[in-house]
């Protein structure tokens, strides 16, 4: 109850702060920017603003980096309706539907869907936070180091096996490295520098935002740079100004809607995944329930619908274990973790208890930011698609610019900026070669965690694994994994044999 | 083909943890459980583990395009490269040189290497972005820059 008078009162008490309210503006109208611009995603956007968050105090920053998270992952449903180039991982669903639309000349309708979908999505990702992120941080409380150790384990399994649907094992490869590179530096338990070869830098382990910053920002530009075939840009408005009525599409697409809105906060709550497979989730659910799944991938409202609810809904779900578990359910999710550790705020089971007023005042910003996302959505958006105009060949190099920057101010040394380029090429690498990123990246956050854990496990017991079998949550997780590892790998072997 | 050569570097990679692993001090304040090479020794072998699975098992077709035709791929590479190099040059000479003259020539050299029109406007652009990120980052957010 305290969490939904907190989520309220933070609502008004931001429309009547008119600084604050200017703060989430701008940083609404960049995260839209940047979810637009096809190379930038919503996990670059939110590291870059979490640099020049610095000097904020965490109620202004952490609302400021919810604006830009929600408007990155609504932006990039822009150029996936123009331009058939999701502008973030998160909007490939929509280009199925919504470039089709645009072609029609129905661009400007298809994008004011759009943009009402991913409203109504965010506001049930903020009713989720609100419900169900207490109930967690209860159950969350009851985590001792053996759920701890099998849940991060868990979580790069599972993000391994969603993120490479195809070929799962490099999604588990990707997942494993994560982990082990995470394990460069001094350790918690006994400070022993592991890996360091003497070099004091490497003490303090690797930075995320480096890290983050070099494997989703790097890649995306020099494969931007690379390409010599340019993508065909679709502005034809020429259908928008018919009577199509919003009310009607809401209406049609109701069941859709909260379909595609729970599926998108469910898969959020999975650690790692994210909004990208939540809108392909969605949409092949809203097509499997459709009348009509022959317009799929022809302009299908059902479609363009089910993907951006789904993809924006997901965004609150991949809040909710960040808040009660401190196990990020996206990359964007995982800066987000990270920025609420630079700020102050130890996001985890004790949230509750240290700063009980956090789960309110996040879902509260949250709708702000939807409010924000919608307005500037309707009004403006038409605008930012001139930014497209702008050459690649122009725009890529600022943006390695403000990687090398923004990677730079975090601790105000170069050797993070080394670090960026070498995580940019390893990531380039994982990315020629199928592998995903997502995994990797989340093993790299849980790879301390599953580290501390496993150890004091195995000292609380003198070795005894037997209560990693015992304890009912633990238990549930080691057969979750066993069954992510039997459905994804076994039927693929008999098939192979066929 | 390409499975096996990324399934040897990966693993190329777990072994070279692994032995660091095993190099480190078996027995601690805490006892032989709080040893801090178990849970790198760990998650090396799974590496390996699954990176021979990747190396032994029937190699798959990729899903990259590899139905762009040669000449593209040569032009891609050779920009890749160029790319590469620019980025590489801009994050050594960093520190060594100011600020805003290197970034305003990194910015200027890159687009017009990529872009091969519009000389003049796009240096006047870099430099313009150039100053604009200065202010930005010591100015209006007080963090210091390279």
């Amino acid at each position: 109850m305290y969490t939904v008078k907190v989520f309220f009162e933070s609502i008004v008490s931001t429309f009547s702060n008119p600084v604050l309210l200017f703060h989430l503006s701008w940083s609404t109208l960049l995260g839209i920017l940047v979810g637009t611009l096809p190379g930038l995603t919503a996990t670059l956007g939110v590291a870059i603003l979490t640099t020049l968050t610095f000097g904020f105090p965490p109620e202004i920053a952490i609302p400021m980096l919810l604006c830009v998270y929600v408007g990155a992952i609504y932006g990039g449903s822009r150029t996936a309706i123009v331009l058939n180039i999701p502008g973030t991982p998160a909007n490939a669903a929509t280009t199925v539907d919504g470039f089709p639309l645009a072609r029609s000349g129905m661009a400007g309708f298809a994008l004011n869907v759009a943009t009402i979908m991913s409203g109504i999505g965010s506001i049930i990702g903020a009713i989720f936070i609100v419900s169900l992120a207490p109930a967690l941080g209860a159950l969350a409380l009851k985590f001792g180091s053996w759920e701890f150790a099998v849940l991060a384990i868990f979580g790069t399994i599972i993000a391994g096996s969603l993120t490479a649907p195809k070929d799962p094992l490099k999604g588990w490869i990707a997942g494993f490295l994560g982990l082990m590179i995470a394990m460069i530096g001094l350790d918690e338990i006994v400070s022993f520098p592991r890996y360091t070869f003497g070099n004091i830098q490497l003490y303090g382990g690797i930075s995320l935002l480096p890290v983050l910053v070099g494997v989703y920002g790097v890649p995306e530009i020099l494969t931007s740079l690379k390409r010599v075939i340019k993508a065909e840009v679709v502005l034809d408005f020429s259908k928008g100004k018919q009577k199509l009525s919003y009310l009607g599409t809401i209406k049609r697409n109701a069941v859709n809607l909260v379909r595609s809105g729970i599926i998108g906060v469910f898969i959020g709550v999975i650690p790692g995944v994210g909004e990208d497979v939540a809108a392909w989730v969605a949409y092949d659910a809203a097509k499997r329930m459709s009348k009509e799944p022959e317009m799929f991938g022809k302009g299908s409202i059902e479609g363009l619908t089910a993907a951006e609810t789904a993809n924006n809904a997901c965004v609150g779900g991949a809040i909710i274990p960040v808040l009660t578990l401190a196990v990020p359910g996206s990359a964007p999710a995982a800066v987000l973790l990270a920025a609420m550790w630079i700020h102050g705020i130890k996001a985890g089971p004790l949230l509750p208890i240290e700063h009980p007023e956090m789960i309110g005042y996040v879902a509260g910003s949250f709708v702000i930011a939807t409010i924000l996302m919608v307005v500037f959505g309707l009004l403006v958006t038409r605008l930012f698609l001139k930014i497209l105009m702008v050459p690649t060949e122009i725009l890529m190099p600022i943006i390695f610019v403000l990687c090398v920057v923004g990677t730079y101010v975090l601790n105000g040394r170069l050797f993070d900026v080394w670090v960026m380029l070498l995580f940019g090429l390893l990531g380039y690498f994982m990315r020629i070669n199928d592998f995903p990123a997502a995994p990797f990246v989340l093993g790299f956050i849980l790879g301390p965690m599953a580290d501390t854990n496993i150890r004091r496990a195995l000292m609380l017991k003198n070795g005894d694994i037997s209560p990693f079998f015992t304890r009912p949550i633990s238990l549930v997780l080691i057969i979750a994994i066993a069954l992510v590892v039997l459905s994804k790998y076994l039927p693929k072997r008999r098939g192979e044999k066929r | 083909m390409k499975d096996r050569i990324s399934a040897l570097v990966f693993m190329t990679l777990g072994i070279f943890f692994l032995i660091g692993a095993l190099r480190m001090p078996r027995a601690t304040e805490y006892g032989r459980y709080g040893a801090p090479g178990i849970v790198p020794a760990f998650f090396s072998i799974m590496v390996i583990l699954l990176c021979s699975i990747m190396f032994v098992r029937k190699q798959r077709a990729s899903t990259n395009s590899s139905d762009v035709p040669r000449e593209i791929k040569r032009a891609e590479n050779r920009r890749l490269l160029l790319a590469s190099a620019m980025f590489l040059a801009y994050v050594f000479l960093l520190g060594k040189m100011n600020f805003v003259v290197l970034t305003s020539i990194f910015l200027s050299a890159t687009s017009i290497v990529f872009l091969k029109r519009r000389f003049v406007l796009i240096s006047a652009i870099s430099v313009a972005v150039t100053v604009g990120i200065y202010y930005l980052f010591s100015h209006v957010f007080l963090l210091p820059l390279p």
